[in-house]
């Protein structure tokens, strides 16, 4: 069985870390690069293509911009925001930007390779209290306001 | 010889009788006549008498015709006497005259006595023509004075004339004159146009003058009185010698004096004479003092008539009373007056109408004084007049006996009234202007052409002009800077005569030439009370200096506050991202791990240690419990996102609070004003402040956010429709802090806020904050 080739893009490192241990711990996945700024994703992602991004939505170069970089590359992968803010203006505009996912850091916890898995099978999930705000601005406006 | 022997006519004269032969030899002469004529008896006998008075001519006649025969009788003038002679001739016996005799008689006497008797008769016919005229042309003193002047002069003299007194004045001027030859007496009026000057007598020449005078007129210097050299011209220019002056006395006073004149030809005058002109001059006097009495007595009455008619017309109120206070006459003002008179006694009357105690005093006074002057109160059956009245005690001119009273009065009520008014008017006048002068304003009057009349002493302090300028020299530009010049053309003066007040604000031009004075001026035009026509402008305009500075004080403060504000909100904006990345980049970060890595643990401890897992689930429940209220922390420290106005802003908010509720919201920023980052951001964290609070506790169904501009600010207003406050919340009440801190947050802003309920339900939070200073 292949494995999920896993982009993580954040520049907490004691989070990255974390992040890595839960994901090197499971068997579906393989942490193939991880990047502290959305250039060094873009970068990574260019050169080795990957089946998922984890994107930290603060970080230089990340949220939007990064998604919509990496949405631009021959081979995207399937984008995964993951962020302490769950503003219903920032899910919309993750979404806008091409994230199939977005869930909240601090509220995942155990089913996060779960989620990563389900989007990279083509779910969408969007695993935040802002969800259907963000969904139905997007779907009322389907072009991002000026 | 008395007048008595005259009047009886028995004296005969003496008589001479002498004889004469044919040849006119004097044969007899004898007689008491011859003593007459100087010669002794028997003298001239046996003298021719024809050579005797053969010079005599008359005599040799009178002899011839007598000696040849004829007997005659005449009287001839002879040695200034008057002789009647009686011729007898004598005849022989053949019939030839053989001489004659001749008686002669003095009768000098005779004929004088014969003239007396006939100028008395003659006087006594004047007097009695006099006496008639006198009677009868009484009624005229001119017409009497001609026939007095003619008679005395025809009767006596050649020339007469009556001297009267000129009224006013001590001297009596001729007033009629008459010379007895018709000539003379043309010559007399030509000349007297010509008169010189004095043509007058001094009374003080004649007052005096008890008895005839008969005066000298043949030289100057024998005149003494003080018109001698107009008589001595008189005299010179008609030929005058002798004159006579006689006084017209009448009750021992000078009415006049007549003189008469003669030429040197007629003598002088006889005690005859003079006592013809006394006489005439008597009766004249006594006719002169009846006729000016007459006059004057003609003259009163005129004059009382014409003074009833002024009395009868009269708008006052006229009385008369008699010494005994008897009313003798009342004019008809008096009449119509709603009183009744007593006709006993004009006192009473007045005690009734005006009471007794200023009726005694008018009689007191009046019969100290003789006049009393005042005003009195009348009582009348239609209400109370007030006259001023002048009463007076009339007495006789002459004799100083009392006539009687006279009473004027004018109704003065209303004019007392006016005078009231006026004086109160006056007062006022006084009062406005110590107000005016006292105003620490700048007042001035200008007329409508821009001459300035009056400006207040403290208006001339604030401009820096002398406080003795005369300012009517000075026109409406002399005290406006260019600007305010401009100002007062372009706006004030049009919009004074558009509407009749101008208020606005202006600078004066300082006279001492000191940086212009701002002043908020009042114009407005002054009409006339009665046809409302403007005649002047006036001003007040107060000296707003210390107000202005006082506004650019504040406005700087104003500025300063809201630099502070901004500088504050940006600072607490700064720390606020500074905490919120903090927080993002540590505990959330740390604590996001440590989700992942119990997450990690649990599945571990599902495989090999499934009977810890309940150990783990609290740990895993604290974390996420973390996580959410740093999130919360988070969303409270995020800075507003103002691209879209603070109405996006609020939009963001509302979504985020009420995101997973069933409460409906709307944003209402259709008024919202341009402001500050720094107010909206305040704006933006209070009202979230509100929305969070109505999602906490208030359990709403709808929540409305409204922003608009007001009072120079912005408005925001939070209403929902859920349970209200309840009791009055408290700093320690739970869950209510938020509500203090928005009133503390508005008041740093320099707003305020309020948290009220609605009725019938919910809850309205109000927040105002300023906006940019000078927006007001």
């Amino acid at each position: 069985m292949r494995r999920i080739r896993v982009l993580i893009a954040d520049d907490h490192p004691g989070f990255t870390s974390a992040l890595v241990s839960v994901l090197e711990a499971d068997p579906r996945f393989i942490v193939a690069a991880t990047a502290t700024t959305g250039e060094e994703a873009l970068r990574l992602a260019a050169e080795t293509p990957v089946d998922v991004a984890l994107l930290d939505v603060h970080m230089p170069f990340g949220g939007p911009a990064a998604a919509e970089a990496l949405a631009a590359l021959p081979y995207p992968p399937a984008l995964v925001a993951i962020s302490a803010q769950s503003g219903q203006a920032v899910v919309e505009e993750m979404l806008r930007a091409g994230a199939v996912g977005y869930l909240t850091k601090g509220r995942v916890g155990a089913v996060l390779p779960d989620l990563l898995a389900r989007c990279v099978e083509g779910e969408v999930i969007l695993a935040t209290p802002a969800a259907a705000g963000a969904l139905r601005a997007v779907l009322e406006a389907p072009v991002a306001r000026a | 010889m008395t007048p008595q022997q005259r009047e009886h006519g028995t004296v005969v004269g003496p008589h001479v009788i002498f004889g004469l032969d044919a040849s006119g030899v004097c044969t007899l002469s004898t007689g008491p006549g011859l003593e007459n004529l100087g010669l002794k008896p028997g003298q001239v006998v046996g003298q021719n008498m024809l050579d005797l008075y053969a010079h005599d001519r008359a005599a040799v006649e009178h002899l011839r015709r007598v000696l040849s025969g004829e007997s005659f009788t005449v009287e001839r003038e002879f040695n200034g006497r008057i002789l009647s002679l009686y011729y007898e001739p004598s005849f022989a016996e053949d019939g030839s005259v053989s001489g004659a005799l001749g008686v002669t008689t003095d009768v000098t006497e005779q004929r004088k006595i014969e003239d007396e008797a006939r100028a008395a008769r003659e006087r006594a016919r004047l007097l009695a023509d006099v006496s008639k005229a006198l009677s009868s042309e009484v009624v005229n003193p001119d017409a009497l004075l001609r026939v007095v002047v003619r008679s005395v002069t025809e009767a006596v003299a050649d020339a007469g004339a009556v001297w009267l007194p000129v009224p006013g004045r001590d001297l009596l001027e001729p007033r009629t004159v008459w010379h007895v030859e018709e000539e003379a007496r043309k010559a007399w009026y030509d000349w007297r146009a010509e008169l010189p000057k004095p043509s007058h007598l001094l009374r003080a020449d004649v007052e005096h003058l008890e008895a005839p005078l008969v005066l000298d007129l043949s030289g100057p210097d024998s005149l003494r009185d003080g018109h001698g050299r107009f008589l001595a011209q008189i005299a010179e220019r008609f030929d005058l010698a002798t004159g006579l002056r006689v006084p017209l006395r009448s009750q021992g006073a000078l009415v006049g004096v007549i003189e008469v004149a003669r030429g040197a030809m007629s003598g002088t005058f006889t005690e005859g004479d003079i006592a013809l002109v006394t006489d005439v001059a008597e009766r004249c006097a006594l006719a002169l003092r009846n006729s000016l009495l007459l006059d004057a007595q003609r003259e009163a009455r005129q004059q009382l008539v014409k003074f009833q008619a002024l009395a009868d017309a009269s708008p006052n109120f006229v009385a008369i009373s008699d010494p005994d206070g008897k009313p003798v006459y009342l004019n008809p003002r008096v009449l119509e007056m709603d009183v009744e008179v007593s006709p006993e006694d004009i006192w009473l009357t007045l005690a009734e109408v005006t009471g007794k105690d200023a009726a005694h005093r008018v009689r007191s006074a009046l019969a100290v004084t003789g006049r009393w002057v005042g005003d009195i109160g009348v009582d009348l059956p239609e209400g109370q007049i007030l006259l001023s009245v002048d009463v007076m005690v009339l007495r006789h001119p002459d004799t100083r006996a009392e006539l009687g009273t006279a009473w004027i009065g004018q109704d003065v009520t209303e004019l007392r009234a006016a005078e009231a008014a006026l004086r109160e008017a006056n007062a006022d006048l006084k009062r406005f202007k110590a107000l005016v002068e006292a105003s620490p304003d700048f007042i001035a009057i200008a007329a409508l052409d821009g001459t300035v009349k009056y400006v207040n002493p403290p208006g001339k302090a604030l401009v820096g002009m002398d406080p003795d300028v005369d300012v009517s020299r000075t026109t409406i530009p002399d005290y406006l800077t260019p600007e305010g010049l401009q100002a007062s053309v372009d706006v004030e003066q049009p919009a004074v005569i558009a509407n009749g007040h101008w208020e606005g604000e202006s600078t004066l031009r300082n006279h001492r030439g000191g940086p212009p004075i701002p002043v908020a001026i009042a114009s407005f035009l002054i009409r006339d009370a009665e046809t409302g026509e403007p005649f002047a402008l006036a001003t007040v305009q107060r000296d707003i200096s210390e107000r202005i500075a006082a506004e650019t004080a504040l406005r700087e403060l104003a500025e300063q506050r809201q630099a502070l504000l901004t500088r504050l909100v940006d600072a607490q904006d700064a720390e606020r991202t500074r905490i919120a990345a903090d927080v993002h980049d540590d505990p959330v970060q740390a604590l996001a791990a440590v989700d992942l890595r119990l997450g990690l643990l649990r599945r571990q401890l599902h495989e090999h240690a499934p009977q810890l897992l309940e150990t783990l689930e609290p740990l895993e429940a604290s974390v996420t419990g973390a996580t959410d209220r740093l999130r919360a922390l988070l969303f409270d420290l995020e800075p507003p996102d103002l691209k879209e106005g603070l109405t996006g802003a609020l939009r963001s908010a509302a979504a985020e609070v009420f995101e997973g509720t069933t409460t409906h919201w709307t944003v209402n920023g259709v008024e919202e004003p341009d402001m500050p980052d720094s107010t909206r951001t305040v704006a933006y964290r209070i009202a979230k402040e509100a929305l969070i609070n109505t999602r906490k506790h208030a359990q709403a169904a709808n929540v409305e956010v409204r922003i608009a501009a007001s009072e120079g600010g912005l408005e925001v207003t939070v209403a929902d429709d859920g349970v209200g406050l309840g009791p009055q919340p408290s700093e320690s009440t739970p869950g209510h802090r938020g509500l203090f801190t928005m009133q503390d947050r508005a008041a740093i802003a320099g707003g305020h806020c309020e948290i009220a309920n609605r009725r019938p339900t919910g809850t309205l939070a109000s927040l105002w904050l300023p906006g940019p200073a000078g927006a007001r």
